[in-house]
């Protein structure tokens, strides 16, 4: 079973793309299982470096907000550049958090896309970010 | 992280902004003040900002008293980033797009098949919401 690992700051986004994910019938079809921060460990203000090499060194997919931060030594989008390699795992960024919560077809596409990538992960390993929805 | 933490807010420093390298962050969590900026533009409250950066009403006090005090410094920032996130959001969706296409060479296999059908049933169920929800 493939696990996802919700970031903290987007864990009512994640219930909620899980729900469509359950209510579509894909979880059916792909083993998932969602976590959180809580779950493995991680604080609520676990540095990017440490969260993203989290998530590589368990084989968990982080999912993630498209947060407005600059990109620092030590932010997610450096990181990823700086240790990322073929065979890393994606991070997975919801284009519009508040979207997710608000509009239940938004909601049903973000699923949809993680459904999609997560069918075929073998095959998005090295690609850094997937944006949901696609 | 770089630790610079600035006191903000009226309640008892419970929280404060911690400045690092990637902005002001808001204590015990990853959220930017950013976030909490944009979507107080946009007319969310803060029960709203709140529950969509599952932030706790104290955290989100502390966020719009630091925005109130450093407005005038946020502002360009806040552009500036939205400026990188839209090209690094279209840089990665060109190189998915490209992995995608792959993929849909793949030889459809069972659970593919099944996938397909799920996503059809979807889109289908969704058009019917949306012609039901039309005058």
């Amino acid at each position: 079973m493939q696990t996802v690992l919700s970031d903290y700051n987007c864990e009512g986004q994640a219930r909620a793309i899980f729900r469509a994910l359950d209510a579509g019938g894909y979880l059916a079809l792909i083993p998932l299982e969602l976590r959180f921060f809580i779950d493995v460990g991680l604080s609520t203000d676990a540095e990017d470096v440490v969260v993203w090499q989290h998530c590589q060194d368990h084989g968990f997919v982080l999912l993630t907000g498209n947060r407005k931060t600059s990109d620092g030594d030590r932010s997610l989008e450096s990181t990823i550049r700086r240790l990322s390699t073929s065979h890393s795992l994606p991070v997975l960024t919801i284009s519009n958090l508040r979207r997710v919560l608000t509009d239940p077809g938004y909601c049903r596409a973000c699923a949809l896309r993680l459904a999609e990538v997560m069918l075929d992960l073998e095959i998005y390993r090295g690609v850094l970010r997937l944006y949901l929805p696609g | 992280m770089t630790a610079k933490t600035k006191g903000a807010g009226s309640n008892g420093q419970r929280y404060a902004i911690v400045e690092t390298d990637m902005g002001p962050l808001i204590s015990e969590s990853r959220v930017s003040v950013f976030d909490v900026l944009e979507a107080h533009d946009a007319g969310d409250s803060p029960y709203e900002i709140g529950l969509t950066f599952n932030l706790s009403p104290m955290q989100v006090e502390t966020a719009l008293v630091y925005i109130t005090q450093n407005r005038a410094e946020l502002e360009p920032q806040l552009a500036q980033i939205k400026q990188q996130l839209a090209e690094r959001e279209a840089f990665y969706r060109r190189q998915a797009a490209e992995v995608d296409g792959y993929v849909a060479t793949l030889p459809m296999t069972s659970q593919r098949a099944a996938l397909r059908v799920l996503r059809e049933r979807s889109d289908s169920e969704y058009k019917v919401a949306v012609d039901a929800d039309s005058p």
